[in-house]
């Protein structure tokens, strides 16, 4: 095993690997925040069209067609390559290691972008498969499998390269990713758009996949990140290293089992909802072993919250996440279901996992790693201040006004005395706030890609006071120390 | 395209094509959980679970130690002037 002992050996492994990343994973991220802006704009307009059905009334812009582009591009078009991003970062980091393959990587970005694209304009046509969350045609899909093939092999080269001697939590989580993936992806293909299964089953091995493509790929690269940000950013080691590896485990034997509570009261046998719904409840222990792990370790340094951009978008998702899987778990009781099932309620629900949990932890991490990678400061702390109160704001706004106006909803629809268009009529303004709400996180999208295009366009900047780079100080210091011994 | 074959042929092509399907599932996921099965054994054999105190503390370096914030908003390029 080869293990890096000198402390200057370190540090300059450490930037050699964000150097080696720095063109592929900025390709990756800048391709993330374009389709996380092109998914809220659709998203926008999906909601106006609830409230307003005249709304761009065109033929590919209908509710059927525009509301899966909204899903399918913030999953696969800003989580895919977000996460994508984050995991090649993070592990050539952990590791000390260099980026591998960075052309190859190079090539899958690209093509995964183009899968995209061909998706997007698939679903506009009319030619989307009607399975949620698999929607893209299966000739697209293939364009976004193809390059995960290349980083699953970055990522187990990186980690059989690794000159460190121990596995550090977030890469049991990354380690766990490349491997459910690409499980998940193609099992759920195989399944449903080849056909193997049909009926009642197809709509087990849907919501199988829709429920585990967030949690076994979105969620384990939001707590590995948080993992990582939290107590680097604060200068403290997890509080407690035990509990994270517990979280991991139970997570990786529990999430997988959760997504058949999607289908409470549909057609199927009793028992294969009893096994989601047991899963969601043994999804509690994951949960609070991490929700406490990083409040623990937090405490004591919520002061720093003020001064730090990257730390406030990783506790707001690290709560999130506590809050958004509490949510989840509850929601998957049959007593729950009764209220809630159809509603606006499960809407608020997810927009609290994607854009309260997930988003944010990528954005700090963004945040943390795009100066690093580009080697020079954000150029605006008002934009990152706009970009962190409109994703807080909206999140707030849009998952309160839609889990309230769910159970109201869910209550209302249960009462047959109550007419159905009475219902309706209710949720009309929480819809209206549900615009609202989207319109404030497409301002901070935007004000986070102005951020981003200002750094990527090289932005001239000279440094009264690194902020970032005091490693790299040290580093000179310490190399200097080393050549007069 | 099935249909457009002999009812008989189409059928046991749909029929071939299912049981490879099936084949690649069940492969698959025996394939996934061994290798699961088999990363836990090695990660305790590699002594990944002893020693935990320091594998918290691999994220820090001499370069930035424990201790040291290494994150905050760009104020001072602001404040300086130099930064826009």
């Amino acid at each position: 095993m080869n293990v890096v002992n000198s402390p200057t050996e370190e540090i300059r492994a450490r930037i050699e690997a964000d150097s080696s990343a720095r063109v592929v994973v900025t390709l990756y991220w800048a391709s993330a925040l374009f389709w996380l802006t092109f998914a809220t704009l659709a998203g926008l307009i999906s909601s106006i069209k609830l409230h307003s059905p005249d709304f761009l009334n065109y033929e590919w812009l209908t509710f059927g067609r525009i509301r899966p582009v909204h899903w399918d591009t913030a999953i696969y078009g800003f989580g895919g390559l977000a996460a994508s991003g984050t995991l090649l970062w993070l592990q050539a980091r952990l590791c000390q290691v260099k980026l591998p393959f960075r052309g190859p990587l190079i090539i899958g970005g690209i093509l995964y972008n183009l899968g995209m694209v061909l998706g997007v304009i698939a679903v506009l046509a009319g030619y989307s498969t009607g399975v949620e969350t698999l929607e893209f045609p299966v000739w697209a899909m293939t364009f976004l499998v193809l390059p995960f093939v290349v980083i699953v092999i970055a990522n187990f080269t990186m980690y059989a390269r690794k000159k460190t001697q121990h596995t550090y939590v977030s890469q049991w989580y990354l380690m766990a990713v490349t491997v459910w993936f690409p499980v998940l992806v193609l099992s759920a293909e195989a399944c449903i758009n080849f056909g193997a299964v049909d009926g009642v089953a197809q709509a087990i091995a849907n919501w199988w996949y829709g429920h585990n493509v967030v949690g076994l790929f979105a969620t384990p690269t939001g707590i590995a990140a948080a993992y990582y940000l939290i107590p680097k950013v604060i200068g403290k080691p997890i509080h407690s290293y035990h509990l994270s590896l517990v979280g991991f485990w139970t997570n990786a034997i529990f999430y997988n089992w959760a997504g058949t509570h999607h289908l409470t009261g549909g057609p199927l046998p009793a028992w294969t909802i009893t096994v989601g719904v047991v899963g969601s409840m043994m999804m509690f222990i994951p949960v609070i072993t991490i929700g406490i792990n990083h409040h623990m370790t937090m405490l004591g340094s919520f002061h720093l919250l003020k001064t730090s951009p990257t730390l406030r978008f990783a506790v707001m998702g690290s709560m999130m996440y506590t809050v958004a899987s509490f949510q989840g778990s509850l929601e998957a009781l049959r007593t729950h279901q009764e209220v809630t099932h159809f509603t606006h309620y499960t809407i608020g629900h997810v927009h609290l996992g994607m854009y309260g949990f997930f988003a944010p932890l990528m954005f700090a991490m963004m945040y943390y790693a795009m100066p690093r990678l580009m080697r020079q400061e954000w150029s605006s702390a008002r934009l990152i201040r706009i970009h962190f109160w409109c994703t807080l704001v909206g999140t707030a706004l849009y998952g309160g006004a839609m889990c309230f106006a769910g159970v109201k909803q869910g209550l209302m629809m249960n009462d047959p005395a109550i007419p159905f268009l009475k219902v309706v009529e209710f949720t009309i303004p929480f819809l209206q706030l549900r615009t609202l709400a989207g319109l404030i996180l497409l301002s901070g999208t935007m004000a986070f890609l102005i951020n981003f295009g200002r750094m990527m366009a090289r932005h001239k900047l000279t440094f009264a006071d690194p902020t970032l780079f005091t490693s790299e100080r040290n580093w000179d210091a310490l190399l200097e120390e080393e050549q007069k011994v | 395209m099935a249909h457009n074959l002999p009812p008989q042929l189409g059928e046991a092509l749909s029929r071939a094509s299912m049981f490879f399907v099936f084949i690649f599932i069940w492969s698959f996921a025996l394939f996934a959980g061994i290798t699961m099965v088999w990363l836990l054994a090695w990660a305790v054999r590699r002594g990944e679970f002893q020693n935990l105190r320091d594998a918290s503390r691999m994220i820090f370096d001499d370069g930035e130690p424990i201790g040291e914030v290494t994150d905050r908003f760009p104020e001072s390029i602001k404040a300086s002037g130099e930064g826009r």
